[in-house]
């Protein structure tokens, strides 16, 4: 498998446990953000992307786990949202 | 109707904001506002030096760009205004200001209220309390999470 990295933002926190930004290894034809929590958890060795709450965006946009992440997509992870 | 959002770290004044809001405003018979400021003290009893709101540049402005929308669109208002700020906050500060136009009371309330619960469990803000060398994160509460529902049902 050829992989290529890929930066990943972090908001709330969970950017508490692992930083502001990390980057991962994932495979060059892409994956889907489930697979970049485990990808995460098993390069990072963190399972902070796994606990309840933390969503993901691709692209900026709120998205679920079936999500397709290419490489070159502005990934983020974060914790439950609190404005006003 | 218009629907006008702004983000920025920068102080603004809730007065101002309001008295322009209000400006020639003829066939409107209400106007509702709110603002949310900057608590110095915590529940825990801890001093707060400041509160600090993280965004994501993109993301927060469209969560709130979507949230003023549809209130706009739910309610029979004329203007929807919203005022944000993020990064660090004073105590007594706004961190928000909310304003709505509408002919009647009732529908300018209802939009204000609206707006402020999905502001508070919705928009893309990450907060926290600093204060005493201590930094803690602060998350929609049950009352927050129970007002918010109650615009589903």
């Amino acid at each position: 498998m050829v992989a290529v990295k890929l930066s990943i933002l972090l908001f709330g926190r969970v950017s508490d446990t692992l930083g502001p930004r990390i980057e991962a290894m994932i495979p060059e034809e892409g994956c889907t953000v489930g697979e970049l929590r485990r990808l995460i958890f098993q390069q990072v060795g963190s399972d902070a992307l796994q606990q309840k709450g933390v969503r993901a965006s691709v692209d900026k946009l709120v998205a679920g786990d079936e999500a397709f992440v290419r490489p070159g997509a502005e990934v983020a992870f974060f914790s439950v949202f609190s404005g006003g | 109707m218009a629907v006008t959002c702004r983000l920025q770290p920068e102080p603004f004044s809730p007065p101002a904001e309001l008295e322009a809001f209000m400006a020639g405003r003829t066939e409107d018979g209400a106007v509702v506002s709110f603002t949310g400021l900057a608590r110095g003290k915590a529940h825990s009893g801890m001093v707060v030096e400041a509160l600090v709101l993280d965004h994501y540049a993109g993301m927060t402005e469209r969560s709130i760009e979507e949230i003023a929308e549809a209130g706009a669109g739910r309610f029979e208002v004329s203007d929807v205004l919203v005022v944000h700020r993020h990064g660090a906050i004073a105590p007594g500060e706004a961190i928000v200001f909310v304003a709505t136009a509408s002919r009647h009371r009732g529908e300018a309330f209802a939009c204000a209220d609206y707006l402020m619960d999905r502001l508070k469990t919705e928009a893309a803000f990450w907060k926290r309390e600093e204060g005493q060398g201590a930094s803690r994160w602060i998350e929609p509460s049950p009352t927050d999470l129970k007002r918010r529902a109650r615009w589903s049902e």
